[in-house]
């Protein structure tokens, strides 16, 4: 069932937006935009996850290794501190994709328990750390709560003040920082390994399908563009600034552990911007073009451009939040705001449903 | 089994003792008359909505799919029920909305706009008692954040005669017992400024039971504390007086919380559990709980998740599921086992408990996004 273009021309012309050849993109455009987004966009971004975190598996147990001499183990420390950092960079860059293998079994959870409004990883994980004799196997993680099996528990470990203490071969921190960082390393090869079907399945579209039309596919990726925008702006960015200096508590946001919650918006909104107007051999800002759309397709652009150069400079914060740092991140989440309305003005153009209920129910 | 529930069902189709009345939009019929010829084309169903215009509506829709009525609203209803005596339909504002607008649907004249007193705010759901006088509403004391339940004369140019506390904040949905006795009301336990919400972290909903004469409470049923954040919201009650619940989790999304829950009067609530991998897909939302007509069914929706949920409400387990992309109006047809579905991508889906599929009804008019509810309404 098609909406009416003719209402939505009435609609768009009242705010300025280009309405003549106003027609939605075809089945076969949305076809081969969806294989260049899986093919260009998620296949790659899941095989670098793959990738970091197997480096991540490697760097804790090389830590943790009984053979690690006692003078190595600052390095090692330092190494896989540094793997994780790249582990969870190449997470920040698929992260927006909720839909398909990582939303079963609570595996997008099960990566990235966050926020942990009730502090429930450090409650799990001291209860875990203190078990008699603890054998941090796959039956252990079957059972283990979500808020264990993921980077922030084992940025917990990695990032601890005393890490170059507790984190010595034979101990509990040690021995679980290993099991979670394996447990990663599954959790990601079972996602890839499942995209090959999830891309599949999104080829085959019909009545009884799971998706009905490509344009519905396609729905599922411009949903991934789309809303994680406000979880960036509202949940990474402005909450842990609160609403005046006083309320700033950094410690809120995502990665000030590992000293990387800055970075991961970086990447974040690259990734986003790569799903835009850089996929191949089509791509959501050339289908604007050709739609009519040719002013709104480069104002998008052109805000991409612009959060990327506003959120360069910005350092990322320890204990306080400097007066700039703030007017920076301030800054970016205005232009994170505005890039939102322009990519659901372009969505309704495109005739792409969001959703209805689903977004905004009661 | 799905040949003995497809029996079952044809029994129940013949079957006076299966129920003798029957709570539909507020009114109560008689199954003795032989519904699926006298009563076929008798049921209309009413949604609100939104239109690609940006324009809010309410309509009426017959079972197949031709438009009765498209009437402009002021801004987003939430629940649209029929007048058991009248030919009209009440479309109650969405929370914290202020209006009921009232449309004659057989003249498409509108009847009346009435606005909530002045310090209240309506939370989007009403009945109207089957005799067709009083009106009821769900409302929030806006200075004291007090739930309260307010009766209006509709005879009496809708003068208002009573007010109920509900023992709770935020009340959503109510439901009057077929008897007329009893209003069931859910307690969502969320207070707001605006829409924002403002005291997640000491919400305490609950489902009470209110005298219907005089507002006494009779019974009231809370979650465990643990599950305090699961905002009891959308309801429906059975001709047997059982009672099904939707709910919405505020809390973080892979919490393993309950979602649903039953409720027979004199019994602690029944948590109804969902397999994991189920649950994982729903982003901790339901939307919209609905019994069939023998009330032994049960479908709830679960827009975020894209499914219909088909319950057994006698053995309590999950009959399987239907895919419906923003499916969340749910209304029951005059058949047992049978459901239908409204979307927010505008569709109309026909689904029953034996097949567990959807059959597609074309809407015959300009396509709308389907809001939460769908209510079957008798003319």
């Amino acid at each position: 069932m098609k909406f009416s273009t003719t209402l939505l021309a009435t609609a768009f012309a009242a705010i300025g937006y280009s309405t003549i050849s106003l027609a939605a993109p075809s089945q076969s455009t949305w076809a081969e935009l969806n294989q260049s987004i899986i093919h260009s966009h998620v296949m790659p971004r899941y095989e670098q996850l793959g990738e970091e975190s197997q480096k991540l598996a490697y760097a804790t147990k090389a830590l943790c290794s009984e053979e690690t001499a006692a003078e190595q183990a600052p390095k090692r420390l330092s190494e896989a501190q540094d793997a994780y950092r790249n582990a969870m960079n190449a997470w920040q860059g698929i992260q927006h994709i909720q839909f398909g293998p990582i939303t079963l079994l609570m595996r997008n959870f099960s990566l990235q328990y966050w926020p942990d409004k009730k502090n429930t990883g450090a409650r799990q994980l001291r209860q875990a750390l203190t078990t008699p004799e603890p054998v941090y196997d796959t039956e252990f993680f079957h059972a283990a709560s979500v808020s264990i099996k993921g980077f922030p528990a084992l940025e917990r470990l990695l990032f601890a003040s005393t890490a170059a203490t507790s984190l010595t071969p034979n101990a509990a921190d040690c021995q679980l920082a290993v099991g979670i960082a394996d447990h990663i390393n599954w959790n990601v090869a079972s996602v890839h390994d499942e995209w090959e079907s999830e891309a599949e399945a999104m080829a085959v579209v019909g009545e009884e399908e799971n998706y009905e039309s490509h344009s519905d596919a396609a729905t599922a990726f411009m949903k991934s563009l789309v809303e994680p925008l406000e979880v960036i702006r509202d949940t990474k960015l402005l909450a842990p600034l609160g609403d005046t200096p006083e309320d700033t508590r950094w410690k809120k946001s995502e990665s000030w552990r590992s000293r990387i919650s800055i970075s991961n918006v970086r990447t974040n909104i690259a990734a986003l911007h790569e799903l835009y107007s850089n996929t191949e051999p089509t791509n959501v800002a050339s289908i604007l073009a050709e739609n009519g759309q040719k002013t709104l397709a480069s104002g998008i652009e052109k805000l991409f451009v612009k959060v990327e150069a506003q959120l360069a400079p910005i350092t990322e914060p320890t204990e306080t939040v400097t007066a700039e740092q703030r007017a920076q991140i301030i800054a970016a989440s205005d232009t994170v705001k505005a890039l939102k309305n322009s990519l659901i003005d372009a969505m309704q153009l495109l005739d792409i449903q969001l959703g209805f209920n689903s977004r905004d129910g009661d | 089994m799905e040949i003995k529930r497809r029996r079952f069902l044809q029994w129940l189709a013949v079957s006076p003792a299966a129920s003798s009345t029957l709570s539909i939009a507020g009114s109560f019929i008689d199954t003795d008359a032989d519904i699926t010829t006298n009563n076929l084309s008798s049921l209309r169903y009413a949604s609100a909505s939104q239109g690609d215009d940006g324009q809010y509506y309410l309509h009426l829709v017959d079972n197949q799919g031709h438009e009765l009525l498209r009437h402009a609203l002021p801004a987003r209803a939430h629940q649209v029920i029929g007048h058991p005596t009248r030919p009209w339909v009440l479309g109650i504002a969405r929370r914290p909305g202020t209006f009921i607008e009232i449309v004659n649907y057989k003249t498409l004249t509108p009847v009346k706009r009435i606005e909530s007193e002045a310090g209240y705010h309506l939370y989007g759901h009403a009945q109207v008692t089957s005799d067709g006088r009083y009106l009821i509403t769900t409302e929030n004391e806006i200075a004291t954040d007090i739930g309260m339940v307010i009766i209006r004369d509709i005879d009496d140019d809708f003068t208002i005669t009573q007010r109920f506390k509900t023992h709770g904040i935020g009340p959503h949905q109510v439901i009057l017992s077929p008897d007329q006795s009893t209003l069931v009301v859910a307690n969502g336990g969320i207070s707001t400024e605006g829409r924002e919400k403002t005291n997640l972290d000491t919400m305490v909903p609950s489902l009470v039971y209110l005298d219907a004469n005089n507002g006494a409470l009779l019974e009231q049923a809370f979650l465990a504390d643990e599950y305090h954040q699961c905002s009891i919201r959308h309801i429906d009650l059975s001709p047997q007086g059982h009672v099904i619940i939707a709910m919405q989790y505020q809390g973080h999304p892979a919490d393993q919380v309950p979602l649903m829950a039953s409720h027979k009067r004199g019994e602690p609530l029944r948590l109804l559990n969902i397999p994991m991998d189920l649950q994982s897909k729903l982003d901790q939302y339901c939307g919209s709980a609905c019994f069939d007509q023998s009330g032994l069914y049960a479908a709830i929706s679960a827009p975020k998740g894209d499914k219909i949920m088909i319950w057994d409400m006698q053995a309590y387990s999950l009959i399987g599921t239907i895919n419906t992309k923003d499916g969340c109006g749910l209304a029951r047809t005059e058949t047992a086992g049978e459901f239908i579905v409204s979307t927010g991508r505008g569709r109309l889906y026909h689904v029953d408990v034996v097949g567990l599929e959807r059959k597609a009804i074309r809407f015959d008019a300009t396509p709308v996004h389907w809001d939460n509810h769908l209510f079957p309404v008798i003319a």
